[in-house]
């Protein structure tokens, strides 16, 4: 594009839009928040399970950690406490002959779907990075059925009690 | 004619079934193959232009008239989802 035809735009832009408005346009289009990266730390690096507790009831065991703040930012890689939410992280190992169902409504009614927070966390024009958020929620998230000789972990998500 | 849906159709099928072990009715249930898997890499599509990706399996619920525990609930011996590990 010529300089002239650049100015031309310049000019036809700020006479469609106010100033203060192409001002925070071009500022949009030209910061690098515009295209907003998604970085989570690995979930090994981020130590939440040092303040685990642990309970066996007969052939099962339930391991369980409620996140930190900074923790459920670093391991989800988005402030969950801004969007009111709390992360536990569950692991359960049935050493039964059958199926165990852990009801995460039954944990608190208040419970939200990973891809739903995913959702609420999206940033403005990043697909790339949605997608990669979207992903991510999904793998953290616990997934039932429990089958027999088997560990099975994950996240879930709720209503940050703090809030209320 | 259809409706817009979460493309991660397997967490809405087992969030169902937990509200149906919540009614009391539910006397079994279990996981039947009713397609392919389709990898969140590759979803599908549906008639609505939706995506979607699904582990491929069915959940079947059989319920009983009479009020059942949900300690009593059990599981038909068929496919099984694969867990997750964080």
């Amino acid at each position: 594009m010529s300089q002239d035809k650049e100015i031309d735009m310049h000019i036809r832009l700020t006479r469609i839009l106010p100033r203060p408005v192409f001002m925070v346009w071009c500022f949009l289009l030209l910061t690098p928040g515009a295209c907003a990266t998604y970085d989570p730390v690995a979930v090994d690096e981020v130590p939440f399970k040092n303040h685990s507790e642990t309970k066996v009831d007969g052939n099962v065991r339930v391991t369980a950690a409620v996140l930190t703040n900074q923790e459920s930012e670093q391991v989800f890689g988005v402030d969950l406490a801004l969007r009111w939410v709390q992360a536990v992280w569950v692991e359960v190992e049935n050493k039964d002959s059958h199926n165990y169902w852990l009801l995460s409504s039954a944990l608190d009614p208040d419970y939200y779907a990973p891809s739903e927070v995913a959702y609420n966390s999206h940033h403005w024009i990043s697909p790339k990075a949605n997608d990669r958020m979207d992903d991510r929620f999904r793998k953290l998230g616990f997934r039932n059925p429990i089958a027999p000789g088997s560990v099975v972990s994950g996240s879930i998500l709720l209503l940050n009690p703090a809030i209320l | 004619m259809t409706h817009k849906i979460d493309e991660d159709i397997d967490e809405v099928r087992n969030s169902f079934g937990e509200d149906m072990l919540f009614s009391q009715g539910l006397k079994k249930l279990g996981w039947a193959r009713c397609m392919p898997a389709v990898s969140p890499e590759l979803p599908h599509l549906n008639l609505g232009g939706d995506p979607y990706f699904t582990d491929g399996l069915l959940l079947v619920l059989l319920f009983d008239r009479r009020p059942i525990s949900m300690l009593e609930v059990q599981f038909f011996d068929w496919e099984k989802p694969v867990g997750r590990h964080m």
